[in-house]
């Protein structure tokens, strides 16, 4: 078939091709189906629910009580621990709060290992069978916080361990996916990006077999994030808008303003300056209607840096002056750093070289970490010694290096 | 970039590095909304039951027995599910396919069946065509979802002749989605 001879005179003319086209495309083939034999008066007698179906929404209402009780740090939740180990049905009580408490990881790291630990220790003789499988979300869990509070190193060991369990215990499909998809996380943040990608991409095809949009989305999100590091800029562009067309950014607003920042950061990179002010205005719109307000900084920060490559110096001039003093007001150190970056460049380009010299001064004596132990950026910082007419191009130099640039225009000579 | 390390769930792009949010912002999201699980199966499953026998030629007990494994993964993973309807399907699905290919594995092994038996049918490649159509159209975004659709069933005039911009870009999303689909069809 071709759009350009489209419709297909057997899909225009088949009622069953056509329903099944409608169905795949509107992601509800399934339901189609079952809507084709419902009509026909097929769908055939009642079928009895499992015993332990009847008994899930207790279970998971048991195991998010836990898990609220974690978030909020409740006196009360050893005791209720201990009295729910004592109970027949707690490995299914744990296993599903295990699953829930992975909110846990990004906002509350510490609390969730802590939880993943108290259920450790209340776990009961051997750990065969479903116990194999418990144990393996326990460290699933544990790797997610290790991931989220730096300790890299053990959060891949964690994750690689747990994914291998997940898989001896023969898990179902999805829990072996989302094994990979953390396993992915992990091996990325330690600089593993081949390793990485290839557990994203097998989580991604398996959330699509298992019909789960939103958690492709998120595997295509980090697909994106590999990409990104990699300096492979188009697949990431590619990997980020797939990961927006499936996420709601109202269900998941960390992501999605997250994808879409760094989506605006290769657009910014690439020279695409209106593309990438909107996809930055939309990140900055949905940060501060969630009230995600060190995203939003973030965000501000970045349109400074665009306002450069605008070339709209007094505007940058003036609201990097706003946000420098917001930042150290918030104790936002790093954000503080970089939008001192920005105004000088912009000073710099009006000829305020007094001003220059006492913001290149905090840049140089407050560096962050990854710049500090960058020994190219440190070659730019010492470059800072120049004289008033060379500081503005230094000091883009210098924020092309940190932005990334380099990599984009190496990547575009080859 | 110069080598922080975050998770990926909530990194963010941020003048020079992977950032990661602070600890006052939201959760990722994804937070499980909980379904009626029991309703849905029982609402569902008399429908999959049917499915499994019509289209790929399962027994009832075969479809009964595919269907309660579905009910044992849910049990497992209820809280990871995102999309229970897709979801209780994609299993029953697999569950079938697995059930026909036990089945095909002890055919084999078997003595010769009589002359004049019926020859085993394809059920099985049918059931996996369907698995693989589901998971190929899953890779695609919802948007391109729907351009297939019109593009399939709607019609469109043909892109070379078109010279306006839109139906480019249209034409080669559709080829690109075409590449994807290829892909995952193997």
């Amino acid at each position: 078939m071709t759009p350009g001879l489209a419709p297909d005179p057997h899909a225009a003319s088949c009622p069953t091709c056509r329903d099944r086209i409608e169905g795949l495309a509107a992601g509800r083939e399934h339901l189609a189906d079952l809507a084709a034999l419902a009509t026909k008066a097929e769908s055939g007698p009642r079928v009895p629910v499992p015993a332990a179906l009847s008994r899930l929404s207790r279970t998971l209402a048991r195991a998010e009580e836990l898990v609220r009780a974690a978030e909020r740090d409740d006196d009360a939740l050893p005791a209720w621990l201990d009295e729910a180990s004592a109970r027949p049905d707690f490995p299914d009580v744990a296993l599903h709060a295990l699953q829930i408490a992975s909110r846990l990881t990004s906002r509350r790291p510490s609390v969730a290992l802590s939880f993943a630990r108290s259920i450790r220790q209340r776990l009961h003789g051997d750990v065969g069978g479903d116990q194999a499988l418990l144990a393996a979300e326990i460290g699933l869990l544990e790797s997610q916080s290790f991931v989220y509070v730096g300790r890299i190193d053990e959060a891949c060991e964690r994750a690689l361990a747990a994914s291998s369990a997940i898989e001896a215990a023969d898990a179902p499909a999805l829990l072996r996916a989302r094994a990979n998809y953390y396993a992915g996380s992990a091996l990325w943040g330690a600089g593993r990006s081949e390793a990485a990608l290839s557990r994203l991409l097998a989580a991604r095809e398996a959330f699509a077999a298992d019909g789960q949009d939103p958690w492709v989305g998120r595997a295509e999100g980090a697909i994106g994030l590999v990409h990104f590091s990699e300096a492979r800029f188009r697949e990431a562009l590619h990997a980020f808008d797939a990961a927006l067309e499936r996420l709601d950014p109202d269900v998941d607003p960390g992501p999605w303003e997250a994808i879409q920042q760094n989506r605006a950061g290769i657009l910014m990179n690439l020279g695409r300056l209106s593309e990438a002010r909107s996809a930055f205005g939309q990140a900055l719109e949905l940060a501060v209607r969630h009230g995600l307000s060190a995203a939003a900084t973030t965000v501000r920060v970045n349109l400074l840096n665009l306002g450069l490559e605008e070339g709209t110096f007094e505007d940058v001039r003036v609201r990097g002056k706003k946000l420098v003093a917001f930042c150290a007001r918030e104790g936002l150190s790093v954000d503080a750093y970089y939008a001192r970056l920005a105004l000088a460049e912009a000073q710099a380009a009006l000829g305020n070289y007094g001003e220059v010299r006492a913001l290149v001064e905090a840049i140089r004596g407050d560096a962050p970490p990854e710049v500090r132990d960058d020994p190219d950026a440190t070659v730019l910082l010492d470059r800072l010694d120049a004289g008033d007419h060379e500081m503005a191009g230094r000091l883009r130099r210098l924020r092309h290096y940190l932005s990334g640039r380099d990599r984009f225009e190496a990547a575009k000579r080859a | 970039m110069p080598g922080e390390t975050a998770p990926l769930d909530n990194v963010a792009w941020a003048a020079s590095r992977f950032a990661t949010p602070k600890e006052a912002e939201r959760p990722a999201g994804l937070e499980p909304s909980y379904w009626d699980w029991e309703d849905l199966y029982s609402r569902l499953g008399p429908g999959l039951i049917v499915l499994g026998a019509r289209r790929f030629g399962l027994s009832r007990d075969d479809a009964e027995e595919a269907l309660q494994m579905a009910a044992t993964a849910i049990v497992l993973a209820a809280p990871s599910v995102r999309s229970p309807e897709a979801y209780l399907t994609s299993v029953f699905l697999r569950e079938c396919l697995g059930i026909l290919r036990r089945r095909s594995q002890l055919a084999r092994t078997e003595v010769a069946p009589p002359v004049g038996f019926d020859a085993a049918d394809d059920s099985c490649e049918r059931i996996e065509v369907a698995c693989r159509f589901r998971q190929a159209f899953s890779l695609l975004s919802p948007v391109c979802r729907s351009m297939m659709r019109s593009c399939l069933l709607g019609g469109r005039s043909r892109a070379g002749s078109d010279s306006s911009s839109a139906a480019r870009t249209v034409y080669k999303r559709y080829r690109k989605c075409l590449r994807t689909l290829a892909h995952a069809l193997g």
